[in-house]
């Protein structure tokens, strides 16, 4: 392999480690500048939220003396306290449910024999290109019939309905071998107690992916949320954040402590699952 | 029940070995004489998709029949709403707004998908490469993407303020006047895209880069010897493999951003005038604050219709290329 030029100070990079492609110092430039504009604005939103501020300017200069009066002020000034339970509760209410429902209804797809199997599959799967705002004009009105209006299950349960956990756990469930099942099967087990104890724990990187989709998508919901969350008893954080926006004189450094009080939980959420999160991502793309 | 067991499992395991998979299968028919148990065993796959068809049923497929039948219909939410025909179809066409805010959700569309795909294919093939730090380069992408949109777009009303935003202060530091990025209808759109896209090309970095570690690094090694690397590995061996996932994240995408509603809900409210509503906006504003739930609903299977038609074209034109 022909050395770059310019390379010669560093250790030369073996062929089969590399395959070929040789790391040069423009892959590293190229990485950080995506790096940092992906950062800068988050650095601009710390800056705002630790220091104390009400001018409508970046005030770099103050961060020698930060200050949590912002993240004081956001709770007790508005009912953020209040937003951040309930998103929590929606998001992992509904995560728990979708998994359940979904790993479930993925074992019965990928692994029985049933008629009409590949007909319901279709049907579930033809709806993933229904746009949302379809169905939420009747679920709007379907919640305030059932009288589901400012409640936590008018934003669970339409969530439990989208199909695509269904065809992401079949996927996965398709690639274990049948013949564990067929084993536990002859050890006396039941469908619910092959699920419960063979399928699920094989499931844990596509569990975890559709886990985190499936609470980043409650987590971050802003239109569903404005319809129908519609005191502080229910509302959420996103649409909690958009009545601070504008609301009187935009009061920058408390929305922004909001802001990044609302963004820590998925970070954290990715971190902890990011190398379930890519081994899942690796089987979904490869085999779906 | 224990005995039943044991039972079942000295017939599996006293077939003969050769029989293979049907041995294994035998037991469990050979155990059903009584009609009962065996409708019983037919009807256990539909308990295990039973949740899934409750919720499935109720909250998703009942609604879409709904919002069919909505709009054909007329009226308050609160009062009764008439039969009124094909008219909410017919109002669509002479709809000046109704024609705005299909542009605009297009042109967002036609903006955001290209960069976020092309962005996200040339990243993850850099990522892809045999770095260090790959982990914080990965996190630091997708950080926007995870970040809740409202969050987001608070930074940037911030970043992009008249007096005093990070924009108008380097545009400043230049001797440039500053600029209204949101406020003028010619800027709004491509700033709220450029917004798009920072929120986007994470996620389809990952996916990608996901989708690269799947090809067999043998493939590259051999291209290699023939002296392919670099550029033209990338555009001869990664992205004909990587199609079926270019294909589905581009689909993804159209479907996925065709729907744009939070970040001019909450930047814009869709203004300046009606220069940033897109249809989503539209159809909230008809249903909520108009009260005009039929009118909402055709704009809204009108949507369902241009995302359909554009899922349908994209996979027709790129299947045609993926046969080889």
């Amino acid at each position: 392999m022909a050395a770059v030029p310019g390379d010669a100070g560093r250790r030369p990079p073996t062929s089969i480690r590399t395959h070929g492609r040789s790391v040069t110092a423009g892959t590293y430039v190229a990485l950080s500048l995506a790096a940092v504009l992906a950062l800068a604005p988050f650095f601009f939103l710390m800056v705002t939220a630790f220091t104390h501020t009400y001018v409508e300017q970046v005030a770099i200069g103050k961060l020698a003396h930060p200050t949590l009066a912002n993240f004081r002020d956001i709770f007790s000034q508005t009912p953020f306290a209040h937003w951040l339970f309930n998103s929590f509760v929606v998001a992992t209410a509904t995560t728990v449910l979708v998994l359940f429902v979904d790993s479930l209804a993925g074992y019965a797809f990928a692994k029985k024999k049933f008629a009409g199997r590949d007909v319901i599959f279709f049907m579930l799967l033809s709806t993933q290109m229904i746009p949302i705002p379809v169905t939420i004009l009747p679920l709007f009105l379907l919640a305030t019939r059932m009288g589901l209006i400012d409640s936590y299950y008018a934003l669970i349960l339409p969530a439990v309905a989208v199909p695509i956990g269904v065809f992401m756990m079949r996927q996965f469930i398709k690639t274990i071998p049948s013949e564990l099942e067929e084993a536990a099967r002859i050890d006396g087990l039941g469908d619910l107690a092959i699920y419960w104890r063979i399928i699920l724990p094989l499931c844990v990187p596509a569990l975890a992916l559709l886990g985190f989709f499936t609470f980043f998508l409650s987590w971050t919901s802003l239109l569903w949320p404005l319809l129908v969350a519609t005191s502080d008893h229910t509302r959420t954080v996103p649409p909690g954040l958009a009545t601070l926006v504008g609301q009187y004189i935009t009061n920058y450094g408390q929305i922004s402590a909001g802001a990044v009080l609302s963004i820590l939980p998925m970070v954290v959420v990715f971190v902890l699952l990011g190398r379930q999160l890519a081994r899942g991502l690796v089987s979904r793309t490869v085999k779906g | 029940m224990r005995s039943e067991r044991e039972q079942r499992a000295q017939t599996g395991r006293g077939r003969p070995v050769t029989d293979g998979a049907t041995a294994l299968e035998r037991p469990a028919q050979q155990r059903a004489p009584l009609l009962l148990s065996r409708i019983g065993r037919r009807a256990r796959p539909y308990g295990l998709i039973l949740p899934k068809l409750a919720f499935f049923g109720v909250f998703l497929a009942f609604p879409i029949g709904w919002a069919i039948e909505l709009s054909f219909r007329s009226g308050s939410i609160l009062g009764k709403m008439q039969y009124v025909g094909v008219s909410n179809y017919r109002r669509l066409f002479s709809d000046s707004l109704f024609r705005i805010c299909v542009e605009n959700t297009l042109e967002y569309a036609v903006i955001v998908i290209p960069l976020v795909i092309g962005g996200g294919l040339v990243l993850a093939a850099l990522l892809n490469r045999p770095i260090r730090f790959r982990a914080f380069f990965r996190v630091a992408l997708i950080l926007p993407t995870v970040t809740p949109t409202v969050a987001a777009v608070i930074i940037w009303i911030y970043l992009l303020q008249g007096q005093g935003g990070i924009f108008n202060e380097i545009l400043s530091f230049f001797g440039l006047a500053p600029v209204l990025w949101l406020g003028s209808p010619h800027l709004v759109i491509p700033m709220i895209a450029m917004i798009e896209c920072w929120r986007g090309v994470g996620f389809y970095t990952i996916v990608f880069l996901a989708g690269m570690q799947s090809i067999p690094r043998e493939l590259y090694q051999a291209a290699a010897i023939d002296g392919i690397t670099g550029v033209r590995a990338f555009w001869r061996i990664t992205v004909p493999l990587l199609r079926p996932v270019i294909l589905f994240s581009t689909v993804v995408a159209t479907i996925f951003n065709l729907q744009i509603f939070d970040s001019p809900y909450v930047l814009t409210q869709g203004g300046p005038g009606f220069s940033s509503t897109t249809l989503v906006m539209y159809i909230y504003d008809e249903a909520f604050s108009y009260d005009d739930m039929g009118y909402a609903a055709a704009i809204s299977l009108m949507l369902m219709l241009l995302i359909l038609v554009l899922a349908v074209v994209q996979l027709t034109f790129f299947r045609k290329d993926v046969e080889f």
